[in-house]
């Protein structure tokens, strides 16, 4: 008999708060965390808005750590570790520490320190390359300053698959569970915003406003969207053992239960998603939760603006759905959080985890018309109603697209 | 029932030899594969060598319009996967919907990200072409090779650096044994990047000349390139279609060590547990154990606390066990490494022989174990481990067995 895994801890920290506390409480406010850039000077740049978490502060989350040779994505990894550890209340000690495992998501973390590092010896010339900035362009240390800051040495892996990154590390993750490696993984997504990776999304002008002409606006399903706007998170859950939970009085917010994955080579050529790959892959993950599509109540939608993207997404929510998506409280938290690449499907995870757990479902940021074109039912203020299960979608620009779903636990 | 996970295709772009024959022919010879890097400039450096591919033609392996489109990281692991794909004669034969891709790196297109911040240098960030830098993401270059093979499963990118290729290899037995796949393409690739060979001049990790593993004179790594693609397929499958099998995944353990960012716990801590723990997942016992394929990365750290971890785990078994670091002639190819030398472990199973470590010319006191020095051995091997340790303490052991 496998084991249950279940979340009970959220590391959180968003551009619409930081913690579980401000994160909800911003979400089902419907409060945006989009505002004018300040991490890097858009002057030369046509667009100038994305999600921050603009008041982040390794030293407040992480007191007595030392953070400040970090790079930011390891500084946001260690935090949403720590956040996530301690809204479980885990103690770290000699018998914990080697039973948790780290599970991170993460795609371009290293990306602004490599350039750093790289512009540095274009400059100054290759002295001036230090080797700690050399460790801060290895990838796999966005889970391995976590391991080594906090002791925790089950084991640690990075997973990179664009926005399907989360939930590809928390079904991985949560396998070391099941197979008894560890008791509890800290899983999720980290991704950050810089100029490095503003322009990577720029350039090719995949953003909102990046066309002379155009409005600069985050509107998922809406009629006249134009592209999205980017943000950034660090967001882990810390999946636990069932019996280890409920052993130890844990507070659960949910149950892992199935999750799919398809890759779409057509889409990916064409760089346009199509809704075949997301269809399939909930379809997937319903299958092996065990469910029926009309025992979900609730989508964690990943549109974000994107012109191509959201429509393939409404169009496989009504391929799996059928004539019951107008049941379905759907919605896209995007409006509010900005794309947050990696992590995105992380934030969608911990928002679905509190509607689980506290009955309300935070609404789509609303104010636009809504695409006719995108057939789903969307909802301006939040919701209060108890549902049973969610399904988290994420769709990717390559093609990839996954979902994964969520239970309260029976 | 358990399904089981057989190795059937082997491909390999190395410094010593491009596809699996002239690489095994060049491990057998003990072959050096270092040479004065020209990949870039490298005449302010103090290190110059490394070990660079030299004979690798990508059309050989790549359509026009599929080379227009790859960057040369891509370029690798996708020639290493059509090799590895020919080799199990599994083209035509895969089902889309049940083949998945996991490849390991380091760097990914990092050539990309130079190129992007010399231009970004020279003329400033406006000048930098959309189309270059739209190919920098990493999970791109798996899903260049699911698109090759038209592979609809799981496709992910594990950048774990020197250990992704036994994560991509432990990741993609996974999905087999719990039915979610029937073949996987793991693997993993790096180039020689100016920015990595920068960052190990600087840390002073870098040998000068040679690599020389467990040697009481090394001094460091060599860094190298190179890609190794492996097809993983379901054991009931591959015996259906009478596919060649080169061994079995039996297993994989995982583990970090806490100490530090860079350096290896001197206690061998981690090493130590993914040792346990892959002898454990594959129902092995430290007796059934007939050869290692080292880490062996030639600097001090890492070659002393290796071999204090196997003693550790196999105790007096431990001098009688062979243990061979293909570094020594092929340099670190960090997201390779590991991918590389499971292909060497395959072909030493399959073979009876056991690649050497060259360069190994004065034993250290604190390195005593059985290294295969200088010359291969006929060795007939049922049962490796394959060690892969990286930055962040990350451990992982992979355990192969002969197919029985």
């Amino acid at each position: 008999m496998s084991k249950r895994v279940v979340i009970t801890g959220l590391g959180i920290l968003s551009p619409v708060g930081i913690g579980r506390e401000a994160f909800w409480t911003s979400l089902i406010n419907g409060q945006t965390g989009i505002k004018p850039i300040t991490l890097f000077d858009t002057s030369e740049l046509a667009c100038k808005t994305a999600a921050e978490i603009s008041d982040f502060d390794p030293r407040v989350v992480l007191p007595g750590m030392k953070t400040g040779m970090l790079y930011r994505t390891a500084q946001l990894s260690c935090a949403a570790a720590k956040l996530g550890l301690d809204d479980a209340g885990i103690e770290l000690d000699a018998a914990t520490k080697p039973r948790i495992g780290v599970m991170i998501g993460n795609t371009l973390g290293v990306m602004q320190s490599y350039s750093e590092f790289y512009r540095g010896t274009l400059e100054r010339g290759y002295l001036a390359a230090s080797p700690l900035d050399f460790a801060n362009t290895i990838a796999i240390t966005v889970a391995g300053y976590v391991s080594v800051m906090f002791g925790v040495s089950s084991f640690n892996c990075v997973i990179s698959s664009g926005e399907l990154s989360s939930l590809n590390a928390i079904n991985y993750g949560a396998s070391f569970v099941r197979r008894g490696k560890a008791d509890m993984v800290l899983a999720g997504g980290v991704e950050v915003l810089s100029l490095e990776s503003y322009l990577l999304n720029y350039l090719p002008k995949f953003l909102s406003g990046s066309t002379p002409g155009q409005r600069e606006f985050c509107m998922p399903f809406g009629k006249e969207r134009n592209g999205t706007v980017l943000g950034e998170a660090g967001a882990f859950v810390l999946l636990e053992d069932y019996e280890h939970a409920v052993a130890r009085g844990a507070n659960i917010y949910a149950e892992l239960r199935g999750f799919g994955v398809s890759f779409d080579s057509h889409a990916f050529v064409e760089s346009a998603p199509r809704s075949k790959g997301l269809t399939r892959a909930i379809s997937l993950a319903a299958k092996r939760s065990g469910l029926l599509p009309e025992d979900i109540d609730y989508v964690s939608a990943s549109a974000n603006s994107s012109v191509v993207k959201d429509k393939a997404e409404a169009d496989a929510i009504r391929n799996v759905f059928g004539s019951t998506t107008d049941r379905l409280h759907i919605n896209a938290i995007k409006s509010m959080t900005g794309e947050s690449f990696s992590a995105s499907a992380g934030v969608q995870v911990c928002a679905s985890a509190l509607a689980l757990r506290e009955g309300v479902i935070p609404p789509t940021l609303n104010g636009y018309e809504q695409d006719p074109e995108c057939n789903i039912p969307l909802f301006s203020e939040s919701r209060e109603v108890k549902i049973k299960s969610a399904l988290i979608s994420a769709s990717a620009v390559t093609g990839l697209a996954g979902a994964l779903v969520l239970s309260t636990p029976q | 029932m358990t399904r089981r996970v057989v190795i059937t295709g082997l491909g390999i772009v190395s410094p010593i030899g491009v596809g699996k024959e002239a690489f095994w022919q060049g491990l057998m010879a003990g072959k050096n594969g270092m040479s004065d890097i020209d990949a870039f400039d490298t005449s302010e450096f103090p290190c110059r060598r490394g070990g660079q591919v030299r004979d690798f033609v990508p059309s050989q392996y790549l359509s026009a319009e599929s080379l227009s489109r790859l960057g040369s990281v891509s370029q690798f692991a996708v020639a290493a996967a059509k090799m590895a794909v020919d080799d199990s004669r599994l083209n035509g034969h895969m089902e889309p919907e049940r083949t998945s891709v996991a490849i390991g790196t380091t760097n990914g297109e990092a050539p990309v990200l130079e190129e992007y911040c010399t231009t970004w240098v020279k003329e400033g960030y406006q000048q930098i072409d959309p189309q270059l830098i739209v190919r920098y993401p990493m999970h791109l270059i798996p899903e260049q090779v699911a698109l090759e093979f038209g592979a609809e499963g799981q496709v992910v990118m594990i950048p774990n650096a020197c250990s992704a290729g036994n994560w991509a290899i432990g990741f993609g037995a996974d999905l087999i044994r719990s039915d979610e796949a029937d073949v996987v393409l793991a693997g993993g690739v790096d180039t020689l990047a100016r920015g990595a060979f920068i960052g190990f001049n600087r840390s002073f990790a870098m040998a000068p000349e040679m690599c020389q593993p467990f040697d009481k004179n090394r001094k460091g790594l060599m860094p190298g390139e190179g890609a190794a693609v492996l097809v993983l397929e379901d054991l009931d499958q591959a015996l259906r279609r009478g596919a060649h099998i080169y061994s079995e995944v039996a297993g994989y353990g995982v583990s970090c060590d806490t100490y530090h960012i860079t350096g290896p716990d001197p206690a061998g801590r981690g090493a130590v547990d993914a040792t346990m723990s892959a002898l454990k997942t594959s129902d092995l016992r430290p007796e059934d154990i007939d050869y290692i394929s080292a880490h062996g990365t030639g600097t001090k750290p890492n070659d002393r606390v290796e071999t204090l971890a196997t003693k550790k785990v196999f105790g007096d078994l431990a001098k009688r066990i062979p243990i061979s670091s293909i570094k020594s002639m092929i340099g670190h190819s960090f997201g390779a490494a590991s991918a590389i030398e499971a292909v060497a472990c395959s072909m030493a199973i399959e073979r009876g022989k056991i690649p050497p470590t060259i360069n190994y010319h004065e034993p250290d006191p604190e390195c005593d174990l059985d290294y295969v020095p200088n010359e291969a051995r006929e060795h007939k091997v049922e049962a490796l481990l394959s060690n892969a340790y990286a930055f962040g303490g990350n451990c992982t052991v992979l355990a192969l067995r002969a197919m029985r």
